[in-house]
């Protein structure tokens, strides 16, 4: 029990195990149940409230139990990412469901309000037992949360509308939740109260997954269930590619929330860039959409210290997004880089110049946290990475084939596709040599990465890295292993370019500890953007949080820029949670007051505007006379 | 002094070796045979090549050798580079990560005894060597 409930502690409820990106086939008891508390990560959390006997068991809980066959699914999918085995909760709660009584069961009784939800959605799909609702902890229901709320799963948006008016008429709060896994981060930190609803009505989009693609149009019309995933798929099964991002994310939820932040932002753009059209519920329960002519400006952004949002004003329910082709000429190049201001204005140029579509500078930790198959190897690798090879950032590209042919000779020294994958398999080789007397030689040559990558070594390199997949998948469990040597002979999970399309190994970044994203849109200038990382970085420093760059990428060839900067913490560690909400308003109080810099707390919820109303003018910064309302201001919005 | 390269050359390293305990320890655990090819530069006009057989710390077997002979691994270079190494003015790993040498054979295996192979360069400098 104690090791189960280790997992469910642990778990980081990335919602990998909802998306079918190892072609196992999904949860069958998920699909069929919908409620988080037939997936894997729900049942996590049901086995922790039990545990704390937080949750007094209902009948629901012997169905959610019996509905798992223990195909084993959810361990391959979430070992890839997180190491984890969610069988082994679903053990522990099987066993916790044998030894109760009939009488450990308490009843729930249908209320009036579920009553009538249930009149829209069916019977089965709308639900006020704590059994369900607690399975939301952590994705947006608050943790140890015992108010009233109901899950329910409409179809249609016709439903959601009917929902809406019996929230209005019952003056209950209605949240929707696309797939949780921004909130998961949040729900840990100061923006906890704010990001959600204290009770009320929650509408899971579950049930929402209808995906109709329009070759002719380059556009998909997607329901608010869809997930990057699934969308990417479709878009790929029709040569085109969709500018998404965490695939386990709900794309119209991440669209409307922040906009798609991504590396493809480069060339594909950001927010209204990416779609035709949005239908939704409005605050009224009214339906509409953006193509309305009768509606008030629905692209405009408020601007100014108080523009903060955190919480949705409209209820997404369908968006039809903008589709690129793509190129059967596209390929895919690393470009290692000792200093950040190199790789910065490496990356810069290219953007400037319109060269490359996914474009960004990522850190070392996040290539080794991608490519390394456990933490333990990350961790090594990253090791190796920052004291022998020196590579501390890397150009990330993806593009036409010709102009990588022109990036790369500028470049001298790249890691391209055919290095790249063999890297992926044999990453734990380099882990190995941590700290062996070749490495100490080869840290004294006075550039190793191009001895390394570029020199007489690369050679020998790919054949010490080799093909096998067999290495990679000694890294994982033993019973598992087999089945991981199969998956990584696949060629999309050692194809970069897919692997950037479909991003499914960032993930992985979560493996250890959550984190949380700091950073912002800012201009387009390398010294503004040095400045805004050495500051995050600092504070990140100061309050003793694991902290590294995630990515930076550009808007509008190059005169915009995104600056990912992320802080890492245990979220079962209360005083490593003080430490981050200490830094987080430090950090978003010095973003403030930088010039030309818009926190990314100020894009959410506007992901539905237009990013000319949003970013032009970028913020001039707040100055010191202005930081008591900033602090009155934040103190009522929390 | 012993001429490099020369049949004798290559004896005298062979029982260097074998009287070095530092080269033992280090390879203590080593399977596998070379070749050591110098290849012709200046002053040498003709390539040589030496055979080595080395096992768990010690060398079994060494020679020069005419004409091809497969073995595990190859250490080849220029003979200015291998006058560099014998001198201890070279590094054979530096030498080998800046193109000076090239190995054929298993590079990792090789990588993994980094103390050894320096050893076996300080044999070498140990032998009073004519070039």
């Amino acid at each position: 029990m104690d090791s189960a409930i280790e997992i469910a502690e642990k778990a980081s409820h990335c919602g990998m195990c909802r998306i079918d990106f190892l072609k196992t086939g999904l949860c069958s008891a998920g699909v069929k149940n919908g409620f988080a508390a037939y997936w894997p990560d729900g049942r996590m959390e049901l086995l922790l409230a039990l545990s704390r006997n937080e949750l007094e068991p209902t009948k629901k809980l012997v169905d959610v139990v019996k509905s798992c066959d223990m195909c084993g699914r959810c361990d391959k999918q979430c070992h890839f990412i997180t190491h984890l085995r969610p069988s082994k909760v679903q053990e522990a709660l099987k066993q916790f469901v044998e030894a109760l009584d009939e009488k450990d069961f308490v009843k729930v009784p249908e209320d009036t309000v579920l009553k009538q939800l249930r009149d829209i959605v069916g019977s089965e799909w709308a639900t006020n037992d704590p059994v369900i609702i607690r399975s939301y902890s952590r994705s947006i229901i608050p943790q140890n949360s015992s108010n009233q709320f109901y899950v329910v799963m409409p179809k249609t948006a016709e439903q959601i509308v009917k929902i809406a008016e019996i929230a209005k008429k019952n003056s209950l709060p209605l949240r929707p939740r696309g797939a949780g896994t921004f909130l998961v981060l949040a729900l840990h930190t100061l923006l906890a109260k704010p990001v959600t609803i204290e009770n009320g009505i929650i509408i899971d989009f579950g049930r929402m997954k209808k995906i109709e693609v329009n070759t002719e149009n380059c556009t998909a019309t997607i329901e608010a269930g869809v997930t990057a995933f699934e969308l990417q798929k479709a878009a790929y099964s029709n040569n085109m590619r969709a500018c998404v991002a965490e695939p386990a994310a709900s794309v119209c939820a991440n669209i409307a929330s922040f906009g798609i932040i991504s590396t493809w932002m480069n060339m594909y753009g950001w927010g209204s860039d990416l779609f035709i059209d949005t239908e939704y519920v409005t605050e009224d329960g009214a339906l509409s959409s953006l193509n309305d002519s009768n509606i008030s400006n629905p692209y405009a952004a408020s601007h100014g210290l108080e523009s903060l949002t955190l919480s949705p004003s409209k209820i997404v329910t369908k968006m039809t997004v903008k589709l690129f082709s793509r190129n059967d000429k596209e390929e895919a190049v690393l470009i290692p880089f000792s200093s950040l201001p190199e790789a910065l204005a490496f990356a810069h140029e290219l953007a400037r110049k319109r060269l490359g579509l996914s474009v960004a500078v990522i850190s070392r930790k996040y290539l080794s946290d991608f490519i390394a198959p456990t933490n333990s190897i990350s961790q090594d690798f990253n090791y190796v990475a920052e004291k022998y090879f020196k590579m501390n950032y890397l150009v990330d590209i993806v593009g036409d084939a010709d102009h990588l042919e022109l990036i790369k000779k500028k470049a001298g020294v790249v890691i391209d596709e055919r290095m790249a994958k063999r890297m992926i398999l044999g990453v734990s080789k380099l882990a190995k040599m941590k700290d062996s007397e070749f490495l100490k030689i080869l840290g004294e040559e006075p550039d190793p990465l191009k001895v390394v990558f570029d020199g007489p070594l690369r050679e020998h390199l790919e054949k010490i890295l080799g093909e096998t997949k067999t290495e990679v998948a000694s890294a994982f469990d033993k019973d598992l292993q087999g089945f991981f040597e199969k998956a990584y002979s696949k060629p999309e999970m050692t194809d970069l370019i897919w692997l950037h399309s479909f991003r499914i190994l960032p993930s992985r970044m979560i493996r250890q500890k959550l984190f949380m994203v700091r950073g912002g849109f800012m201009q387009g200038e390398d010294e503004t953007i040095l400045k805004t990382h050495d500051l995050l970085s600092g504070i990140g420093e100061k309050y003793g949080l694991e902290n590294a760059l995630g990515f930076i990428s550009f808007l509008e060839h190059g005169k915009l820029a995104f600056l990912e900067y992320d802080y890492y913490f245990d979220h079962n560690d209360k005083e490593a949670i003080n430490r981050l909400n200490n830094a987080i308003g430090e950090s978003l109080l010095a973003e403030l007051m930088t010039k030309n810099v818009l926190p990314v707390e100020y894009v959410f919820h506007k992901g539905l505007n237009r990013k000319e109303h949003l970013f032009y003018p970028l913020p001039k910064g707040i100055s010191k006379e202005d930081i008591p309302r900033f602090q009155d201001f934040v103190q009522k919005l929390l | 002094m012993v001429k490099f390269p020369s049949d004798e050359w290559i004896e005298v390293f062979k029982d260097e070796l074998n009287r070095n305990a530092d080269y033992e320890r280090a390879a203590k655990d080593w399977e596998g045979d070379f070749l050591f090819v110098i290849l012709p530069e200046g002053e040498l006009e003709n390539e040589v090549k030496y055979y080595l057989d080395l096992w768990h710390g010690k060398c079994r077997e060494a020679y020069r050798v005419d004409g091809n002979k497969n073995t595990a691994f190859t250490f080849s270079g220029s003979y200015s580079n291998w006058k560099k190494l014998i001198e201890n003015e070279l590094d054979p790993i530096k030498g080998f990560i800046r193109g000076l040498f090239k190995i054929k054979g298993d590079s990792f295996k090789i990588l993994s005894y980094v103390k050894a192979a320096k050893e076996l360069v300080n044999t070498a400098n140990r032998i009073p060597t004519e070039f």
